[in-house]
């Protein structure tokens, strides 16, 4: 029986996280056919950042490809991430936090922040009733319960990664399951028809592949000679240059990336073990650019990120704002996808256009969670005040309007974010809805408050009984599995 | 703490099962101590459902409302449904079933119709719904739980229901009655608007009373008594894809064995739905008033009937389409009020119930933001089109060559989310589908497959999985589903011990 496919072979062009989870990913989808090749040209990519910050979408892609968190969390001078903290935003609140895992519990059809809304107090610690919250204000981690029982299988928890030592770790895995490995950079591109022919690295090795997988990052460099047509978010925000630097650890490692607003920026600190990594990100009309410690931001995503044989992934398909934390989300997706629409013939027309149309509808929401932050923040600086004027979408100010009356998350078609994402977001930056779930009023009030009273003790008392973050982080180490 | 601009009056005008739906479903809200609930009907006004399918969401719905589900057969003459049968639609002579659930189970992370398609190649397939158990078991006129050494991955079991509309409508308001609602009997005469914004203010009955309200519920039908002749919400017209106008509905005897599927045929210029109660059988032929007078309508649906004909034809009046804003003001459409899709699916009190789940999401208070009201009809909007597309699918992937309604729909430019649908599926039978349309990648494998849209090629994953292992999997399966089919009851004795319904009246 002739095989249905002229697929053969995929060339992943870059080195860093992305190209390398993506090699994993469709290894693993390929598992029965290693006669197809997944070659990694590894030199290219992205100059890997110190350290990431990652959403526990990544323990989903991870479980996809037969990673152990557990494993990794131990062995990448990794941290647990449960959150994101955030301070400075919102003029009269100290600071909340985006939680990973649920966050109370719902009462029938009746949602969570109903019920505080409904008991009239509580939706300004809404993140503290959630087992997260509370462990991250105490400093506190365990891995999550597979117990549905147990009140720990609330949890949910993402990584604070050392990005060198995670490649290594990614490569190695790679390797050993077959994927080749590569040297050399892109000298040139050959291009015939709209299509790429072949590429040729700095060593004169000419390379071709049926599909080409684009992971160079935020340079996008197969895109960018595909001329593919870009959609530039610059002016969503000021906040565009990006300076690292390094410090010696906290005593406390916390388990949430710290997210700051300052007078002329933010930034986001990421705690690993041994040291903690910050990443600055400051305005672009008045900073000193001549510093060449800065990096320019190209915000933006490109409209077709798959065209002909080539598809964009990770950075190179979209560079969003990094306080959309949607980095990670967005290449789960992908990658989920990828194996269902692997191509089978020249043309792949079919398979590109569905994965644009959703892969926009993605990106529109990584986009819009990042305005959300930017046009709720209550900071007086001029830079501040002009992220907070600057455009928003149809759909952002929709969805606002929405929570702002009734307290609901407007349903968007491939949302990136779980609606608990939304809420704590609106919430945390001072978003109050006017009215709520009319349901929540027909419980009885002493019978609601109780409850709630019980889920935020729940969550605190489950905190306390937990390790600190450095210890668990220890006790997994030494061989400590959860329950 | 409840909100001091909670609404004090909820105004429900129309009954049926529209009506009774909401006004049980809402009377939930009455537990605020607040909020009145009053419906407006007329006995004077049929309604339009007399046998009526469903699609499994019923059930959700007869849950929330805490309904027993043997007790709701009983009052409503019900049966269960697994499946729709489409007779004739691909080209005559042809027969296929939509079940619920799924078929077969995916292996390796690949679609299981992925295998069956090189399955197919390869001459070793059977029938795609030898795979689906509701399909295996319709087929026998089997309905029943599935005994415990049968429960394979293959043999869970999705069913929805038949039932009586007008007995749902009256055991509804049973329940809403015993839970405070209030109904008023008599026919709305005029309705008044406020002066400063157009809000409804109240209607007037025949009598000479006025009720006024805070919130509206039009559930008046077809014409829209509120959203339409008093707001003008609009309509979009989509009979350029679904040309049927019409339809004319009787009811006729039970004859022959009892079947747990609902059927349709389709006919010259439209379709015949086929929908067995316990005590007889609703039928109706939906058509197009351009290709057939009604006199030709009425002696097609009367000279296929199962059994005598219980009373006189029905004639129904229809546009398809939807309103262009469900929610207006302060008055919300639902059911027929808020737009029309031929019941091809089964989707009719579906979208009733969609829009009162969405309504209790997104309920009002006095202040009446425009923003819940904008999220009501964008999700209405998003429900309206999924489905349409669906029963358009059913029209235009047809080979009953030189019948001029045939002709139309297999050549006309049909919805581009469709035709990106159908492209993508004709090429390797891959599905673009949104996480939330109602209708499952296992519906649309039914219809498309159905169709005899077959797809050029397969998922390449599939050639990972040798030949035989594939084959034999496929024997396994198989053979499952029908074990667990043989092993269930007759659907007759089924109704029979649980649910059966009291000898009715003589029908109306």
């Amino acid at each position: 029986m002739a095989r249905t496919t002229s697929l053969t072979s995929i060339l992943i062009v870059g080195g860093g996280p992305d190209g390398w989870l993506t090699a994993l990913a469709l290894r693993a989808a390929l598992a029965a056919r290693p006669d197809i090749r997944i070659a990694v040209l590894k030199d290219e990519g992205p100059t890997c950042v110190p350290a990431l910050s990652a959403s526990p979408n990544l323990r989903r892609l991870h479980a996809r490809i037969g990673l152990d968190d557990l494993e990794i969390l131990i062995s990448c001078g990794a941290s647990a991430r449960l959150g994101r903290a955030f301070t400075g935003f919102v003029a009269d609140a100290e600071s909340f936090i985006l939680p990973h895992g649920e966050v109370g519990a719902r009462w029938g059809a009746i949602q969570f922040h109903h019920q505080l809304a409904a008991l009239g107090s509580g939706l300004a610690d809404y993140a503290a009733h959630s087992l997260a919250g509370a462990a991250i204000e105490l400093g506190r981690f365990a891995p999550p319960s597979r117990d549905p029982r147990q009140f720990l299988s609330t949890l949910d928890f993402g990584f604070h990664l050392d990005c060198a030592a995670y490649v290594r770790r990614l490569r190695d895995t790679a390797l050993a399951r077959g994927v080749e490995s590569r040297t050399g950079r892109v000298a040139e591109i050959k291009i015939e028809k709209g299509r790429i022919a072949a590429l040729v690295d700095d060593g004169g090795v000419r390379h071709e592949a049926d599909l080409y997988i684009d992971a160079t990052g935020p340079d996008a460099r197969l895109a960018t000679s595909l001329g593919m047509e870009k959609e530039d978010w610059g002016g969503d925000t000021p906040f565009r240059l990006e300076q690292t630097r390094t410090e010696p650890a906290a005593a406390l490692l916390p388990p949430a990336t710290g997210i700051a607003a300052t007078p002329t920026g933010w930034s986001m600190q990421i705690p690993l073990p041994d040291r903690t990594i910050t990443r600055q990100f400051s305005n672009v009309d008045t900073t000193d650019c001549d510093d060449t410690s800065w990096t320019r931001l190209e915000l933006g995503r490109h409209l077709k990120p798959w065209t002909g044989n080539c598809l964009a992934i990770g950075a190179a398909a979209c560079q969003p704002d990094p306080i959309s934390d949607a980095e990670f989300a967005l290449l789960a997706r992908t990658l989920e996808r990828l194996p269902g629409l692997l191509p089978s013939d020249d043309a792949m027309l079919a398979e590109a256009g569905s994965h644009n149309k959703k892969f926009a509808q993605e990106c529109a929401a990584a986009r819009d969670l990042a305005r959300l932050v930017g046009s709720c923040q209550t900071r007086p600086e001029p830079a501040w005040v002009a992220a907070r004027s600057a455009p928003q979408s149809d759909e952002l100010r929709h969805a606002r309007a929405l929570f702002e009356a009734r307290g609901r998350v407007a349903d968007r078609e491939h949302d990136l974010f779980g609606d608990t994402t939304w809420v704590a977001a609106w919430l945390g930056l001072g978003i109050r809805p006017r009215q709520h779930d009319p349901l929540a009023d027909t419980i009885d009030a002493a019978a609601l408050a109780a409850r709630i009273n019980q889920v935020r003790q729940m969550a605190d008392q489950t905190a306390r009984s937990l390790p600190d973050h450095r210890g668990a982080l220890k006790r997994l180490q030494a061989g400590a599995r959860p329950a | 703490m409840i909100n001091p601009n909670t609404l004090d009056h909820v105004v429900i005008v129309g009954g049926g099962s529209a009506g009774w739906m909401t006004a049980a479903a809402l009377s939930r809200l009455v537990g605020n101590g607040r909020t009145k609930i009053t419906l407006i009907e007329s006995e004077a006004i049929g309604i339009v459902g007399v046998g009526e399918a469903t699609i499994p969401p019923i059930r959700h719905f007869n849950e929330l409302l805490g309904l027993d589900e043997r007790d709701f057969l009983r009052a409503t003459q019900g049966t269960i449904k697994t499946a729709i049968e489409f007779v004739d639609w691909t080209r005559p002579g042809h027969t296929y079933l939509h079940p619920f659930g799924a078929y077969g189970a995916d292996m390796n992370a690949v679609k299981f119709h992925q295998y069956w398609l090189k399955c197919r190649q390869l001459g070793h397939a059977a029938p795609f719904g030898d795979y689906n158990l509701c399909d295996v078991a319709a087929r026998q006129n089997r309905f029943g739980p599935v005994p415990r050494e049968h429960q394979t991955p293959v043999s869970s079991l999705h069913w929805a229901y038949h039932f009586d509309a007008s007995l749902y409508a009256r055991h509804l308001r049973g329940y809403s009655e015993a839970r405070g609602v209030k109904r008023v009997e008599g026919k709305v005469v005029d309705v008044h608007q406020r002066g400063e914004d157009g809000f409804i203010e109240s209607v007037q009955m025949e009598s000479g009373a006025q009720i006024s309200g805070d919130l509206f519920v039009d559930c008046s039908g077809f014409r829209g008594l509120l959203i339409e002749q008093t707001l003008k919400a609009g309509f979009e017209d989509w009979t350029h894809w679904l040309p049927c106008n019409r339809a004319i509905a009787v009811s006729s005897a039970s004859a022959g064995e009892l079947t747990p599927f609902t059927r349709s045929t389709a006919r010259d210029a439209g379709w015949q739905w086929r929908i067995p109660l316990q005590h007889r059988i609703g039928s109706g032929l939906v058509y197009s008033a351009d290709h057939l007078s009604e006199d030709e309508a009425t002696r097609t649906l009367l000279n296929n009937l199962d059994g005598e004909p219980l009373n006189d034809p029905k004639p129904i009046r229809f546009t398809t389409g939807r309103r262009k804003q469900a929610w207006v003001k302060n008055c919300v459409a639902i059911g027929l009020a808020s737009g029309f899709l031929e019941p091809l699916e089964s989707t009719s009190i579906h979208i009733t119930q969609a829009g009162i789940s969405r309504l209790m999401a997104l309920f009002p208070d006095k202040s009446f933001d425009p923003a819940g009201i904008a999220e009501y009809n964008r999700q209405a909007e998003y429900l309206y089109r999924h489905i349409r597309d669906f029963i358009v699918l059913h029209y235009h992937a047809n080979e009953r060559f030189g019948l001029p309604l045939w002709d139309h729909c297999r050549n006309m430019d049909i919805p581009e989310t469709l035709q990106h649908k159908l492209e993508l599926f004709r090429h390797k039978g891959r599905l673009f589908r949104y996480e939330d349309e109602l209708f499952a990648e296992a519906s649309w494998h039914a219809v498309l497959l159905g169709q005899n849209v077959m797809p050029e090629g397969y998922d390449p994953l599939v050639d990972a999985a040798p030949d035989d292992r594939i084959i034999e999997a496929f024997d396994q399966m198989r053979r499952a589903v029908a074990g667990a089919a043989a092993s269930m009851p007759k659907h007759q004795e089924f109704i029979d011990r649980h649910c059966r319904a009291a000898e009715p009246a003589a029908p109306a």
